[in-house]
């Protein structure tokens, strides 16, 4: 899209005003880690503490084991993302490109299994756990996460846009549907791929009510599940909490930022549409 | 491609080795692992360092604390005790103990505090009762607390009006709110928090209603008793005296009262550590025990220590509870300012530890005549619906007599289905 | 069959193997003992009786649980579209050849990693009576979340904030797919930046838009979390704004009746699953077009 001047104004003009919204809450987040636990409630708001208590973050870290967050975060984090774009990938160009019967059937259920509370799986998936003696582990963190419905519904629309002209000469060519689906599919949706693998970390990240209830231990934590346990019956202690959000959102800021590049406008790795 | 995936599929392996981490030592080693669950974190130093000297006089023991904020805790400990993995020693409050007492999933202790000639009357009454059950004790008293009134002394002193004291009566309450609620802009007297325990379950049995028979089985609604407890709230709502009910879903009651805009309210025990850390109210606030209505009554919620009926080490989890329940480890808990401790003669410690900041002896004196939780087996099918009706008196879409009526109505069903 | 078509079908079901084995042990067994439960009483501790359609007919007659049903649609039909409407605008303003793209998505990002807490709280903040900005800017006096008349707009507009982030990413992604050629040809005939986001973005973005529009319906449908956290547990005003899944989620884990609860769950199953063939129908006869 060509921008002129006139254009180039507009949209810069209404990115600031949305970025302006959107960033006061991260903004509010942040001055609130460095105030006391008074300012923190007080009402009328206050803005700026008096002195800025950067102390909070060494206190967070005295309180709760954050660095066991955050390593159990970072690889419950990636291996999940791995496994279920992975595991989403090749069932979604199963369900976009080829035939078999009870196709529809599958496909039914996949979707149905989204269109329920998922508090419902909260239960059920903890005695699966429990069974297999995982119950405070890690694994019990990423197991139950490796699959998803929703994923494999966004990989299937990218598929589905990819013209079958490109498969159809491989297949002439005697490829197998292995070779198809990694040389040919999977470079041609990385966009999906990228975005999915976003959503999913971004998910796994932030999961709050799953790991409090499947593991006991505060080392076997993740960062959000870590941190809620500084909201108690008699309140929550503001600024740590702040302190632990700010440090627990800057990984998934940075990745975002790293891979939101891969995002260029118009150009696709390798043939077009149309 | 290939690097990648070669380092996230040595990530994979970690990720599952780590998993095996916490199995047992070796044979020949008699240690013995038990789990021990909590819901407050902000108590974790103080269990933290009990644990420490218990498995030093114990040292074949080895307790794992388990915390869960009070929100997963309850959804977490169910599933546990259905999946028959429910802690060793866990925590249990007044809102659901009896559950567990009668699922049979916590242990009867009789035999235990027999045999160790434990005097269960060196323990606040109220805790101790919530706990037995036909005649067995179910739970070994660990903590309580207490509701007492506080007050803002820079607003009396703006008012121009003298501080609360302990001889307080209900007509001194509503006198002098009138007189700050004319005379500060902006502020109430006084506010209550809409959760049962911090006002009418107080309100109700000092007017000489009952929300629920001593034998569980009948409701208190019905009593016109009662009615009038309720009517004290709504009464101060509709004179003005308290923030309205679109008010206090717009901030809730501890807020205003920490930015000022609430002279009084009833607070509970666990408030006071805040307070007493919070630079904005030092000095600023008071204690005395809730104004006399008709009778000194003050509700109480006591946490209790059960253990799991199928626990695999039930000996060691019994020295833990009584270790925990013990004189000495209470009085630490109460000189660490944590919490009230059950063991009666050790009570004031706690108010003792705060006396250089804030006189927080009403508290205690409030145990002399405190009562436990009402509850029942079910009580959370009750509870919700007394919730939301008594809501709706609050925002004066209901008389507190209508609200009543149906509050009777749907407890006695509930209470019903539990007998069947 | 011949060896081609056998080779397709067994490849077929072998890439969907891993998937759906994990989806098998974990999703749709409980989902059906969902609907098991659903016929019986069950409470704590995993004990129960079956009872019949007793608690389908007590759904039917529950005002309480009608009311969160409506709300919860009442959220869908304002708070989808005008979401999507915005993080469409937004991913096409974010996909031109400005600069500071890559700051823009980031800062625009910063939602989705904000602590839901720092959002409830900050929300509030602007909402409140005495001193919310809202109020100030606007010179009213209004209780945003306490007025019973307001509150469920608030938490809509809280709503669509939160989730204009995910659904950004997702069109970002799809618009990645449009050949940079098409608009160089309406470009040579001299379209207009409006003229070729409506003839050449919005139709080759489509199919993006669709699935976007269908999960964006089903997880508003769902929605539980935003709610509880803007009404906490003190709100006098709740019945305004409660959700469908909020009353599960109190049938089954706060008054401990799963048996209820699994029915209200398929209750809401039923309910997605018509809009979204519906939806899904929709989509054929415009793909059609």
């Amino acid at each position: 899209m060509k921008i002129n001047r006139k254009n180039n104004f507009w949209i810069h003009t209404v990115l600031i005003g949305a970025v302006l919204l959107t960033v006061i809450p991260y903004v509010w987040m942040f001055l609130t880690s460095v105030k006391t636990q008074g300012e923190s409630i007080m009402v009328p708001p206050k803005m700026f503490p008096e002195v800025w208590r950067w102390d909070n973050y060494k206190i967070l870290f005295q309180t709760l084991p954050f660095d066991k967050f955050f390593i159990n975060t970072f690889v419950s984090t990636v291996v999940i993302t791995v496994f279920q774009v992975f595991f989403c990938a090749m069932a979604a160009y199963s369900f976009a490109r080829l035939k078999f019967p009870g196709k529809k059937v599958i496909f039914i259920i996949i979707l149905s299994i989204m269109m329920v509370p998922w508090q419902i799986y909260l239960i059920p998936q903890y005695m699966i756990i429990q069974k297999l003696g995982l119950l405070n582990t890690i694994s019990a963190l990423i197991l139950p996460s490796l699959f998803s419905a929703y994923g494999t519904f966004l990989l299937i629309n990218f598929f589905e846009s990819i013209p079958m002209s490109l498969e159809e000469a491989a297949i002439i060519d005697g490829c197998s549907y292995p070779q198809i689906f990694f040389k040919i599919m999977l470079p041609l949706v990385v966009p999906g791929l990228i975005a999915l693998a976003i959503l999913v970390s971004l998910w796994s990240w932030n999961s709050l009510m799953w790991p409090l209830i499947v593991n006991s231990s505060t080392d076997k934590m993740t960062l959000s599940a870590g941190l809620a346990n500084l909201s108690g019956r008699a309140g929550t202690k503001y600024p740590l909490l702040m302190a632990g959000s700010v440090l627990a959102s800057v990984p998934m800021i940075l990745f975002f930022f790293l891979l939101q590049k891969k995002f260029i406008a118009g150009i696709s790795a390798s043939g077009t549409k149309g | 491609m290939k690097k990648i995936l070669l380092g996230l599929s040595a990530i994979t392996a970690l990720a599952f080795t780590a998993c095996g981490g916490s199995s047992d030592n070796g044979s020949g080693d008699k240690k013995v692992e038990i789990s021990y669950a909590i819901w407050a974190m902000e108590q974790e130093p103080a269990e933290k360092e009990l644990i420490k000297r218990f498995e030093e006089q114990n040292p074949n023991i080895k307790v794992k604390l388990e915390v869960t904020p009070w929100d997963q805790y309850w959804t977490k400990l169910e599933a546990a005790a259905t999946g028959g993995v429910a802690p060793d020693v866990f925590s249990m409050g007044q809102e659901s103990q009896l559950k567990y007492m009668e699922a049979g999933i916590a242990q009867p202790l009789s035999k235990y505090i027999e045999k160790d000639n434990i005097d269960m009357n060196n323990y606040v009454e109220s805790v101790r009762s919530a706990y037995e059950l036909n005649g067995e004790m179910y739970a070994m008293p660990r903590d309580i607390d207490s509701i007492a009134l506080a007050y803002n002394k820079a607003l009396f002193d703006k008012a121009g009006v003298a501080y609360p004291t302990n001889d307080w009566t209900w007509e001194d309450l509503e006198r002098t709110g009138k007189i700050i609620t004319e005379k500060l802009n902006g502020v109430h007297a006084v506010a209550f928090e809409i959760d049962g325990q911090n006002s009418y379950y107080n309100l109700i049995p000092q007017s000489n209603g009952f929300v629920i028979s001593k034998d569980g089985k009948t409701s208190g609604y019905n009593n016109p008793e009662t009615v009038e407890g309720i009517k004290k709230m709504s009464d101060l709502i509709k004179d003005g005296l308290m923030p309205s009910a679109e008010e206090l879903s717009d901030m809730d009651t501890i807020s205003l009262f920490q930015s000022n805009k609430i002279a009084m309210f009833y607070s509970g025990s666990w408030n006071v550590k805040d307070f007493s850390e919070n630079k904005e109210l030092d000095g600023k606030v008071g204690f005395v025990v809730m104004p006399l209505i008709k009778k000194r009554i003050a509700v109480s919620n006591g946490i209790g220590l059960m253990m799991a009926s199928n626990s695999k080490h039930k000996d060691a989890a019994w020295k833990l509870m009584k270790f925990l329940t013990s004189e000495e480890s209470q009085k630490y808990l109460a000189t660490s300012g944590t919490v009230i401790p059950a063991y009666k003669s050790v009570e004031h410690f706690w108010a003792d530890g705060f006396n250089d900041k804030v006189d927080v002896s009403a508290f205690i004196t409030e145990l002399e005549y405190s009562y436990s939780l009402p509850t029942s087996r079910d009580a959370a099918k009750w509870r919700d619906i007394e919730g939301e009706t008594l809501k709706q008196v609050w925002a004066g879409n209901m008389s507190p007599e209508d609200a009543c009526k149906e509050i009777y109505k749907v407890m006695t069903e509930a209470l019903k289905a539990e007998q069947e | 069959m011949n060896k081609k078509q056998k080779n397709e079908m067994l490849w077929g079901y072998l890439m969907l193997l891993p998937l759906i084995t994990g989806i098998l042990v974990f999703s749709i067994v409980p989902f059906f003992q969902n609907i098991f439960y659903s016929f019986t009483n069950l409470g704590s501790f995993g004990q129960y009786k079956m009872i019949g359609f007793a608690n389908y007919s007590k759904l039917f007659s529950d005002t309480k649980v009608w009311i969160a049903f409506w709300n919860t649609f009442k959220y869908v039909i304002f708070s989808v579209p005008i979401g999507i409407s915005l993080s469409l605008i937004i991913a096409v303003l974010l996909n031109s050849k400005i600069k500071g793209k890559g700051l823009y998505r980031t800062l625009l990002f910063l939602p989705a990693v904000t602590m839901p807490s720092a959002i409830a709280m900050i929300w509030k903040w602007l909402y409140n009576k005495d001193f919310g900005i809202l109020n100030l800017v606007f010179g009213t006096h209004v209780s945003w979340m306490g007025n019973p008349n307001f509150v469920f707009w608030s938490i809509t507009i809280v709503m669509i904030w939160s989730g204009i982030g995910y659904n950004m990413i997702i069109l970002l992604a799809g618009l990645q797919g449009i050949s940079p050629s098409y608009y160089e040809a309406a470009e040579i005939d001299g379209a207009g930046p409006v003229a070729k986001f409506f003839k050449i973005t919005l139709p080759l973005l489509s199919p993006t838009l669709f699935f976007v529009s269908i999960t964006s319906i089903i997880g508003t449908l769902q929605s539980f979390d935003i709610v509880m956290m803007m009404l906490g547990k003190t709100s006098l005003v709740e019945g305004k704004a409660t959700t469908a899944v909020y009353m599960f989620y109190k049938q089954a884990f706060i008054l401990h009746n799963k048996g209820y609860a699994a029915t209200i769950a398929i209750a809401l199953f039923i309910v997605t699953m018509i809009i979204t063939a519906i939806q899904l129908r929709l989509q054929k006869k415009w793909n059609i077009d």
